[in-house]
């Protein structure tokens, strides 16, 4: 961004971020609106479960018959990463389930930060359910910063431990396939959640359930049942109205106007 | 065959991973541990040759240095993990860095929505231009959550958001197949080019 | 004070980010490149927790003669060894890079190539499933793959035009409607963290 350049001195907003402030601002106000109405217990609509949610405790229980652990892989990136940001809640999820049936849970990670993370999130949730003696430092490992050198220790790991479930939920690289496989070698009943469209479909295609993009944002927010947290998720479908709208509405101005296309050169000054 | 000493390592490291197609062997969990132990040193020694050792070489001891203990001061807090009574002193470093990579989302994501948009208004004058629409919407209408009972309008368009989105997956799934045939070839042709010495 | 004060300097920080990119005033200032600095500066100075991670696991491997003890030696050696290489010399000196391109290079390049072999192990079990939905993703699939091989062309001339025609219009609109979705997502998500309404990563129930 130059600072010279066009009317930089004269603006509010740096140029080209005009339409993005207005659509942050829009959410944001829309999810205050919503977390305001919950908080009042004023009518909501309900949200719809979505399948991956469900399979959680299914998958828990079906390692506990099988006598096998559990493996939750929040992806190879670092916590910036909205994707790995999502995984947490699910996590918790995990960990509270896990607890519940005795069942070991083993977690890896490929970056330092999450690691750390993951291993405090899944301590604590054993500490409030009551099961502290159940965490096992050993179970929650970080294994390489290098994706492949990474998929290679899950690679060994799916082999000589066998999860009888294997969660991947978070952001993948072209490591993914060697997950999947790993997970569906082992007899693994798979879970896959991630928004990098390079990896979705080796998910869709390899696993048994998956969840696409913002489905996996709208779990982590809806897991916990927390209706705070759900009441978030009716603001991002008001949101996804008005990006509709939008591009109804701009793909009519320019039918109309043309190339000169007044609402488009807007929404990018 | 080759003499090189580089050549067979990298020989019986390529075979020992190919090994594992088979099953788990001591060979491949040489490699395994091997390739792990590297990349975890590898990763450290990385860190400190590019970000802690000029830190504390350069800056800190540079006029108006001190900034720089802050950060640093911040990172260790992460240790206090493993010193009991002292474990809550860590998600110091862990809030900040979290709040951090929210803001670039919130600062950096809505130009990613605003693009999507302005790129998908297009002229209505052409069927693909109105079918490139359907689709779009389409798939708006899959993901959305709130309707349990979604209206007869929405669920048709979803129908046809989850097909446009199952052909996109399935393009980008035929599209690497080739690319990571290629990959697989380049080992295999260093196998038996730069190894064995065949095929010349 | 111990749980709410990190959240909140959480939410300061985050703001923070949002300012500096967003307003000329601010960014004028050159701040928000010197901020990114110091934080990466604060991930490094955390850089050895995964090592300490490491180094546990397998010490306690090799103390208590767990199954398959005997390569955790390797991979703490390893470890140790390259670490310790690259604390004295740079990572272009001969002995490291020799490391580098020898050992790691054709493992990395090797496990890259398995993902072929898995690739359709994949598209096998996508097939046997045997519904509309794997159908529809394998049909794509086909055609993408034949379309870029350029056999498809040979078959049928009209080929290259489908294929040109389905990357422009279902593949377009499919992948925006996952990329906005995916970007309405993390905002929510990203807004939900900021207003301290999401905290499993703390260690701390939500709400």
């Amino acid at each position: 961004m130059g600072f010279d350049g066009p009317g930089y001195g004269a603006r509010l907003l740096l140029p080209g971020y005009l339409g993005s402030a207005l659509l942050a601002a829009l959410l944001l106000a829309l999810m205050l609106i919503c977390l305001f109405r919950a908080r009042h217990g004023l009518r909501m609509p309900h949200l719809r479960r979505l399948p991956g949610i469900r399979v959680l405790e299914e998958m828990v229980g079906r390692a506990t018959e099988m006598g096998r652990p559990v493996h939750m892989t929040p992806g190879t990136d670092d916590p910036r990463n909205p994707q790995v940001l999502a995984s947490f809640p699910i996590l918790r999820q995990l960990a509270l389930a896990a607890a519940r049936y005795d069942t070991p849970l083993l977690h890896t990670s490929a970056d330092q930060i999450v690691y750390a993370l993951s291993d405090a999130t899944i301590q604590q949730t054993y500490i409030e359910a009551g099961r502290a003696s159940l965490y096992d430092p050993e179970h929650v490992r970080y294994l390489s910063d290098n994706p492949f050198a990474y998929a290679a220790a899950v690679m060994g790991m799916f082999r000589r431990e066998r999860p009888a479930a294997n969660v991947m939920f978070g952001n993948f690289g072209a490591e993914a396939l060697l997950l999947i496989e790993a997970g569906a070698d082992a007899g693994s009943l798979q879970l896959a959640a991630t928004s990098n469209i390079f990896q979705l479909p080796f998910f869709v295609a390899g696993c048994d359930y998956t969840l696409i993009g913002e489905e996996m944002y709208v779990a982590a927010a809806s897991v916990s049942g927390d209706p705070m947290l759900r009441s978030t998720v009716i603001a991002q479908d008001w949101m996804r109205l008005v990006v509709a709208l939008l591009v109804l509405a701009g793909a009519i101005v320019h039918t109309l106007a043309g190339p000169s296309d007044p609402l488009r050169r807007w929404l990018q000054r | 065959m080759s003499t090189s000493l580089a050549v067979w390592t990298g020989a019986l490291l390529t075979l020992a991973v190919l090994s594992f197609l088979y099953d788990d062997n001591p060979a491949w969990r040489i490699t395994e541990h091997l390739y792990v132990g590297l990349a975890a040193g590898y990763g450290l020694g990385y860190t400190w040759q590019n970000y802690l050792r000029p830190v504390l070489l350069n800056q800190v001891g540079a006029p108006g240095g001190w900034i720089w203990i802050f950060p640093l001061v911040l990172g260790a807090l992460l240790y206090t993990r493993y010193i009991r009574g002292w474990e809550w002193l860590a998600r110091f470093p862990m809030g900040i860095w979290i709040g951090y990579g929210a803001g670039y989302i919130l600062a950096y994501l809505p130009r990613v929505v605003v693009g999507q948009v302005t790129g998908s208004m297009v002229a209505l004058n052409s069927l693909s231009n109105v079918a490139l629409l359907v689709c779009l919407l389409g798939g708006f209408a899959t993901f959305v959550f709130t309707l349990p009972d979604r209206p007869g309008l929405i669920r048709t368009a979803g129908r046809i958001g989850r097909y446009a989105i199952l052909i996109a997956l399935g393009v980008a799934f035929g599209g690497t197949v080739l690319y990571r045939f290629t990959l697989l070839y380049g080992q295999v042709h260093f196998l038996v080019h730069d190894w064995l010495g065949l095929g010349h | 004070m111990r749980k709410e004060l990190p959240i909140w300097l959480g939410t300061m920080a985050g703001a923070f980010v949002v300012a500096t990119r967003w307003f000329t005033l601010v960014n004028a200032t050159g701040v928000d490149r010197m901020a990114d600095r110091l934080i990466v500066a604060s991930y490094a100075a955390a850089a050895a927790v995964g090592f300490i991670g490491l180094t546990r696991v397998h010490l306690r491997a090799i103390d208590a003669r767990r199954p398959l003890w005997g390569y955790s030696i390797v991979l703490l050696v390893a470890m140790y060894g390259y670490a310790g290489l690259l604390f004295f010399l740079p990572a272009s000196a001969p002995l490291p890079s020799w490391i580098f391109l020898n050992v790691m290079g054709p493992v990395f390049s090797t496990m890259y190539g398995l993902i072929a072999f898995f690739i359709t192990s994949a598209a096998y079990r996508a097939f046997r499933v045997r519904n509309l939905e794997s159908g529809i993703l394998l049909a794509a699939a086909a055609i993408a793959l034949l379309g870029n091989s350029a056999v498809g062309g040979r078959i049928w001339h009209g080929w290259d035009g489908l294929v040109a025609w389905i990357m422009a219009v279902p593949v377009t609109g499919g992948f925006r409607a996952i990329q906005v979705g995916a970007a309405l997502g993390a905002l929510g998500t990203a807004v939900r963290v900021l207003l301290g309404l999401e905290r499993s990563h703390m260690g701390s129930p939500q709400g």
